[in-house]
């Protein structure tokens, strides 16, 4: 196993001393980015302009694009200069980073907003796709440690306000597909007004939604299939992005969240053809029919009944919304009847997870909130301020950590994370993974116009742990799409094999699940992308396995 | 002895205005030299008045609707609650604090709903934004009580019925969800927060083809509708404010009060200069005045900032057919699609310039690429139904005409239209039939009249 993020130990013990084991509360995630190298500032190029693109903040890739066995990490970037361009850390053995953007040849200098990973090629290795508020760009990875910008003969060039993306099968031919939300016209940007009339951000309104793109992977590169699959039949201010079979039928579909507009959930018809049956399956609207305006998604079974719910994220005043599957697929709107929907009220959450923080057998929530309009505290600081400070100010707000009790309620958890929760920044791409591979799931976040922080888990009396890795060894990688559900005793859990979730953002398809005091899983099942199912023995808890697609059983690693 | 107790009397009520007047709260003050000069003129002036009338609950909650407008929650509800304290009769002001308090303090904010509702028990509008907050809240006894308590109020609230039925919903009682919809839809067809729902619980239900009817209904209608609340509408026609003006100029606009929808947005232009969205709806508002050639001098404008923003070269190019300008308008209505073959307007627009250019084969494939990008645009549905029919190809007019009759049950002339075709197809029966309805929605319909008397004549013959 690899080795946990260092310690600053002597302070840790210190302040242990300090507050004395009966009261204090233990921050249950730490900031370990600057120690550990993870240095990066997010710059959007404010200029006190408030043009629309500066508010979206930019998201991240967590994949091991160099295969050796740890997560290494890709920050967007923003402000189209090529000095401060996108950002490829690599993970070293010791759990530091190190830049690795220029030998890498991943330093886009568009105006960044998203990353997607997936292997395009079926070489084992993750390909990486850059989304821009302009041209986007396909890295292929080379597999030496380097990658080759691709876009112009992989056929996806395009000059649209590109956000999310996911990489997905969805004609199962073994072959990854790409679908990109688009945002609204990028069209000279201009400032609107807050309510008093202050210079502000203006909302989607004040533009044009843009159609989403799909493209097929034919082996050779990406076909535009967009107007013929009916995906671009429609134009919205996509923003988030998620594949997976919602309908259980064996094929791929697109949960699609829009800012403003009805959200979107684009159902394989086969024969390339999708039909938006949002509406009809709740996902739409929330629960009194309201339009919301949607940001991230994260999906994954919080209530332990083995349906995929979805999880969005929205603006102040909206709730985030839990839509929790049924046994018919359909997806109902329960942050009332969940505890979901009033914590988050007060802020606008964009990245978010659903994850096993604790380890106790279901899935806790973590949102990146930061408002897009102005703050209560607008008022102009007296002997002026830079207008990066400003921006800071203004928008900033903290995150949100609610923990599930097992019971489908949850509770907020901040004051057991000050760190996480009390920084408050103005925070977008939030993914979770074992960063530091001991078994537990750290928290990466980026913020616009600010660091990004790798929270440390360090939940105390956590349970234990499984990580298994999906694969499908005649594709040579892993099985996208797929469902995991593991047993013990007479509990099941399960997750979706993704790389696309949450805002702007991507991660290694390995999953993960908290077993509580369970010290194994008696049985494993896949469904496979196809809808093929697969049953595999238990194995021992507290290590991460790989599963095979046609063995029937587990291979430790 | 009656002089004494006057004079205790007259104490007391001196002590009392004394006691008054060292409480009385600050008036709040907001920093306002950042916001636009009507805003902080308009907050000044409320404040002066206030100044000299601090024992008036309307100066107070004159002050509070003007920071509310503005969205100054915090000061709003501070001035609303002092308005409470000095007439505490009078429902607006805990009406209008629960909604300033919704936006900061949900928990103050269902206290406040609870007071407004006891001082107007028979008012439906604050029985279902009480009951809106305590769903939002999670309180669904209360949110369910309060529904109840509006639709006894008045029985015709489609807002009750959808309260109601988003109880029901959770609670799984499917056949009472369904039957409250149904009611609301009755009532408020064009309320897009009914049909997601209505689909939601017909697919749950088993009923298919419903669901699609409903389903294609929620793409329609995708908005929903707000309730006329006077004490709500009154605070946010006083917002001063580019941001607000221009909203109520767009809904103006869409309500086709055109001349006041006018007037706002020339009030944004005045204090933001230039601003691109506001000039294109400006021009395309006094374009639809038939003032094209005022309006044509916004356009160019607006395309002068951003020469390919397909909403004001679309909009233009149907103000320079209007104007008889065909080269033009073609020309700027060819670009508007080329560059984005998505917005349906453009091809809509487009559509209508083909038509009149006799080019009816290329107008029917520009309404039906409307209608696959936007299936409620209505427009749409009648002209391509129209396009049909002065080809002579009435079977496939009525396709489309009777798909927009789902949508618009009560147009009179959309049904004559549809009748028109049965006829020309021999589809008697049921031409008398939607004859007698055009006729019956509208009995001045003289055409409709002629019609129908020729059908029954002919039947009669026969």
């Amino acid at each position: 196993m690899r080795s946990s993020i260092p310690v600053a130990g002597v302070a840790a013990l210190v302040l242990s001393i300090g507050c004395g084991p009966s009261e204090q509360h233990e921050d249950w995630f730490v900031d370990v980015a600057p120690e550990l190298g993870l240095l990066f500032d997010h710059t959007s190029g404010v200029r006190g302009e408030f043009l629309l693109p500066e508010i979206m903040g930019s998201g991240l890739a967590l994949f091991d694009y160099d295969g050796d066995g740890d997560l290494d990490v890709y920050l967007v970037n923003a402000d189209g200069e090529a000095a401060s361009g996108n950002r490829l850390f690599r993970q070293d053995a010791d759990g530091t980073f190190h830049d690795a953007t220029r030998d890498s040849g991943t330093g886009d200098t568009g105006y960044g907003m998203g990353a997607a990973v997936g292997d395009i090629d079926n070489d084992g290795d993750l390909d990486l796709l850059v989304t821009n508020d302009g041209p986007n760009r396909l890295y292929r990875n080379n597999a030496d440690g380097t990658f080759s910008d691709i876009t112009a003969s992989a056929g996806i060039e395009g000059a649209r306000w590109s956000t999310s993306a996911a990489f997905c099968d969805i004609d199962d031919d073994g072959l990854l597909d790409l679908y990109i939300a688009n945002y609204v016209t990028n069209e000279p940007p201009y400032a609107c007004a807050s309510g008093t009339g202050e210079p502000d951000y203006c909302g989607p309104s004040a533009y044009r939604g843009v159609p989403d793109r799909l493209y097929r992977n034919n082996g050779a590169g990406f076909v535009d299939i967009s107007v013929t699959s009916g995906i671009a039949q429609t134009a919205r201010n996509g923003l988030g992005v998620v594949c997976f079979d919602f309908d259980g039928d064996g094929q791929d579909d697109f949960l699609v969240a829009n800012d403003g507009q009805r959200n979107q959930l684009w159902m394989n018809e086969g024969g390339g053809t999708f039909v938006d049956r949002g509406v009809r399956f709740g996902v739409a609207t929330n629960i009194e029919g309201d339009t919301e305006a949607s940001m991230g998604i994260a999906l994954g079974d919080v209530d332990g009944d083995l349906g995929l719910d979805a999880l969005m994220t929205h603006l102040g005043g909206e709730t985030n919304t839990l839509y929790l599957a049924d046994p018919m697929g359909m997806l109902l709107d329960a942050s009332a009847l969940s505890g979901v929907g009033f914590p988050s009220v007060a802020d606008t959450g964009f990245g978010v997870a659903l994850a096993d923080l604790d380890q106790d057998v279901d899935l806790d929530l973590a949102v990146a909130n930061g408002r897009v309009q102005r703050g209560a505290d607008s008022t102009a600081r007296p002997g002026g301020e830079a207008v990066v400070d400003a921006f800071r100010r203004l928008y900033a707000e903290p995150n949100l950590l609610m923990v599930n009790n097992g019971r489908g309620w949850f509770d907020e958890h901040c004051e057991q994370a000050p760190a996480f929760c009390a920084t408050s920044e103005v925070s977008r791409g939030l993914l979770t993974a074992d960063v530091d591979g001991d078994g537990d799931l750290d928290i990466l976040l980026t913020n616009a116009n600010g660091p990004a922080r790798l929270y440390r888990n360090d939940v105390p009396d956590k349970g234990n742990w499984l990580k298994l890795r999906v694969a499908d060894p005649v594709l040579n990688r892993d099985a996208i799409g797929a469902t995991v559900r593991v047993r013990f005793g007479d509990i099941w859990q399960a997750r979706p094999v993704v790389h696309a979730t949450s805002y702007l953002s991507s991660a290694d398809a390995q999953v993960h699940f908290g077993l509580g005091p369970a010290d194994a899983v008696d049985e494993i099942e896949v469904i496979w992308p196809n809808g093929v199912r697969e049953r595999f023995p238990g194995v021992p808890g507290n290590r991460s396995t790989v599963i095979r697609k046609g063995t029937g059983q587990g291979d430790g690693d | 002895m009656a002089f004494g107790m006057a004079s205790l009397v007259a104490l007391a009520f001196a002590l009392s205005g004394c006691a008054e007047r060292a409480s009385d709260p600050a008036i709040p003050r907001v920093e306002t030299s950042g916001m636009e000069a009507p805003v902080r003129v308009l907050i000044d002036a409320v404040t002066r008045n206030l100044a000299s009338n601090r024992h008036s609950a309307n100066a107070w909650g004159r002050l509070g609707r003007v920071y509310h407008a503005h969205e100054l929650y915090t000061p709003a509800l501070a001035c609303y609650r002092q308005a409470m304290r000095l007439d505490a009769d009078d429902f607006r002001w805990p009406y209008l604090a629960a909604h300033a308090a919704s936006e900061v303090d949900k928990n103050a904010a269902a206290t406040l709903f609870e007071q407004a509702s006891a001082l107007a028990p028979r008012n439906a509008t604050v029985l279902v934004a009480q009951g809106d907050l305590l769903a939002q809240l999670g309180r669904r006894d209360g949110a369910r009580a309060a529904y109840l308590g509006a639709l006894a109020a008045d029985d015709r609230s489609s807002f009750a019925r959808v309260g109601l039925a988003r109880g029901a919903l959770v609670e799984g009682d499917l056949p009472r969800a369904r039957s409250l919809l149904e009611r609301a839809a009755e009532l408020a067809p064009d309320d897009g927060s009914i049909y997601p729902l209505l689909t939601r619980v017909l697919v749950r239900l088993g009923e298919s083809e419903l669901a699609a009817r409903t389903e294609w209904l929620a793409k329609v209608y995708d908005t929903p509708l707000t309730p006329r609340d006077p004490p709500l509408d009154a605070m946010r026609r006083l917002a001063a404010n580019s941001h607000a003006l221009a909203s109520a100029g767009r809904i103006l606009a869409q309500r086709g009060d055109l001349l006041a929808a006018e007037v706002q947005l020339r009030k944004v232009l005045a204090i933001r200069p230039g601003t691109p969205l506001e000039t294109g709806n400006l021009a395309t508002v006094l374009s639809r005045q038939g003032r094209h050639a005022e309006a044509m001098e916004f356009f160019a404008q607006g395309l002068a900032g951003n020469p390919d923003d397909v909403v004001l070269l679309s909009h233009q190019g149907l103000t320079q057919m209007l104007m008889g300008d065909v080269e033009a308008a073609e020309v700027s209505l060819e670009r508007a699609v080329t560059l984005d073959p998505s917005y349906p307007q453009g091809q809509f627009n487009l559509g209508v310039l083909r038509f009149g250019q006799g080019r009816h084969r290329d107008a029917i494939a520009l309404f039906e690429r409307t209608l696959t990008l936007n299936s409620g645009f209505a427009d749409a549905y009648l002209n391509l139904g129209s396009t049909y029919a002065a080809l002579e190809e009435y079977e496939a007019a009525v396709d489309p005409w009777e798909r927009l009759r789902q949508i618009q049950p009560n147009n009179p002339s959309l049904i004559y239209n549809i009748a028109l075709a049965k006829a020309r197809l021999g589809r008697l029966d049921e031409a008398r039939a939607d004859y007698q309805h055009a006729l019956a929605l509208d009995p001045r319909n003289v055409a409709s009249r002629q019609e129908l008397d020729r059908i029954l004549a002919k039947q009669r013959l026969d």
